[in-house]
């Protein structure tokens, strides 16, 4: 159905600027673009049918689970405070695998961000390799890296924070390489021709120019990783995490009802500080 | 004699089937300040990107100081380009650097690396930078930031930065079509001091007919991409104007 839709609309320009088949008469055109809105239609429909299938949507089971959630709730009251100091440093190592995973992620950017931007790196042959190292870095996600590092080097947070550092390394090259070829080619351009080297040219009239956008580029990717580190925590990878599975295993509600409020605390927290740094940066 | 600083001979160039540069030649001394004028479209930045040997011209040679940069080629090209400084229409400094930082650009070839990436230029180097921006007036806002300085006084940054490259040779293409009369003139006046103070050869396209006047020594005419006027600024009439503009031409 597709295919229909896609060559009648090929036709369509064709047979406009062709000079002996004249305009098209424009009942006949508005007609065709009707029946392809149908199509279109069609498939968006199918397509939220058979995922609604794939999906297994059980209203009943859902009225069940809420009322067995609504009594966990009713015992999560009060939270309980006496683990408190395990559950803040649990949150502070969660605050330290981001911290590290991100700043090595940054540190790995850097280096390929430069032959993966296409005004610093012309040569595609250069360039296109770099692109592919920093899609596949991205496209694996931390909490798959976590997995196949507890596998490696064992439960903990080094294992979370490693996978952290090489799924948001190509997160970062990628929006580091998109930074730096926003910027005006002039200045790169000046300094070229003053007979300098690549590296010269690019650490004097590249850098300051691109710092405020890599430095908010980074920021905004440790708001996210502190995120991610948290659902790390989860695989056996360190964090705080850790303690919310280990709660929800032993149906300690208060204590779980207390490090989500130390979850949300800290990433409201780590949002606003950081969003206030990127606002300064600008 | 002195060989003179820049001589252009016979330069010629295409587009396809568009012929932008046809038999241009001429020569310019050290300390002499050339105007170049033209409609849009005469070729002025072909001209331009040619003597620097962005473009390879199709035929005709470009001399600086005696030395042919149309067979150099590589790092012997790299290194003769250092003797010209260009000046941009949009001035095309680093906006995050000081305007001292920005002229200190200027000679970031002859720097060690080292000094490059920890942004130490030495004192040497930055009191000769510094010396740079008071020649063109500017010795009071060297610390300041690029983007916080008007067009006039980035596009004087921009002299600065040319000088300190010790070119002896200084091509400015467009460089006050985007700025206002009062800061146009001042940044001829400084285009003009240099080249006098230091001998430097000034080529210089400009936009307006009526700033050639107490700035420019020659004037050279675009038109098509060919060489339609060479006079002594003083002699520069409305004859002239005429040649190269055609009668409709509506510039004061």
């Amino acid at each position: 159905m597709t295919d229909v839709a896609v060559q009648s609309g090929e036709e369509d320009p064709a047979a406009a600027s062709s000079p002996s088949a004249g305009p098209a008469p424009p009942g006949h055109r508005v007609g065709r673009w009707r029946w392809r809105g149908w199509a279109v239609g069609v498939v968006v429909g199918a397509a939220y049918v058979v995922s609604y299938r794939l999906t297994d949507v059980n209203l009943a089971q859902l009225a069940d689970g809420l009322s067995t959630m609504a009594g966990w709730a009713a015992k999560a009251w009060p939270p309980t405070a006496r683990e408190f100091p395990v559950i803040l440093q649990r949150a502070g190592e969660t605050v330290a695998i981001a911290l590290i995973g991100t700043t090595l992620a940054a540190a790995i950017a850097l280096v390929v961000c430069v032959p993966a931007a296409r005004n610093l790196t012309p040569k595609w042959f250069v360039r296109f390799p770099a692109r592919l190292l920093l899609n596949t870095l991205r496209g694996v996600d931390s909490f798959v890296f976590a997995l196949l590092f507890v596998a490696a080097v064992g439960l903990g947070p080094f294992a979370g924070m490693l996978g952290i550092a090489f799924h948001t390394s190509g997160s970062i090259g990628k929006l580091f390489a998109e930074a730096i070829e926003g910027l005006p080619p002039g200045p790169l351009e000046a300094a070229e021709l003053t007979g300098a080297s690549r590296l010269k040219t690019v650490s004097y009239a590249v850098v300051p120019d691109a710092l405020p956008s890599l430095a908010s580029v980074g920021l905004y990717m440790f708001e996210f990783n502190i995120r991610s580190s948290i659902v790390l925590g989860v695989v056996g990878a360190g964090g705080i995490g850790q303690q919310l599975r280990n709660s929800i295993e032993l149906l300690d509600f208060p204590r779980l009802f207390t490090i989500v409020l130390v979850i949300l605390a800290l990433v409201t927290l780590v949002d606003q500080l950081s969003g206030r740094l990127r606002k300064s940066l600008a | 004699m002195n060989p003179a600083a820049l001589r252009v001979e016979g330069l010629g160039h295409r587009y396809g089937p568009r012929t932008v540069l046809d038999g241009v030649t001429f020569e310019i001394a050290a300390g002499e300040v050339v105007a170049i004028v033209g409609p849009s479209g005469a070729g002025k930045t072909t001209l331009f990107r040619c003597i620097t040997q962005l473009v390879r011209a199709d035929v005709g040679r470009v001399t600086l100081a005696g030395r042919d940069l149309s067979s150099l080629s590589g790092r012997e090209l790299h290194r003769a380009r250092r003797g010209v400084g260009l000046i941009f229409q949009q001035f095309n400094l680093v906006r995050r650097l000081s305007a001292v930082d920005n002229v200190i650009a200027g000679r970031l070839a002859e720097l060690p690396t080292w000094r490059v990436l920890a942004r130490q230029p030495g004192a040497a180097v930055r009191s000769e930078a510094l010396s740079c921006l008071a020649q063109v007036n500017l010795a009071d806002h060297a610390d300041a930031r690029a983007d916080r300085l008007s067009g006039g006084q980035q596009q004087r940054v921009a002299i600065a930065r040319a000088l300190a490259q010790r070119s002896r040779v200084v091509l400015a293409d467009e460089p006050v079509s985007s700025l206002d009369p009062t800061s146009s003139a001042t940044v001829l006046a400084a285009l003009r001091s240099i080249a006098r103070a230091e001998g430097i050869a000034v080529l210089c396209s400009l936009h307006q007919v009526d700033l050639i006047n107490g700035f420019a020594d020659r004037v050279l005419g675009l038109r098509g991409g060919r060489p339609v006027i060479d006079v002594a600024a003083s002699d520069f009439t409305e004859r002239h104007r005429t040649l190269v503009y055609g009668g409709e031409e509506l510039v004061p």
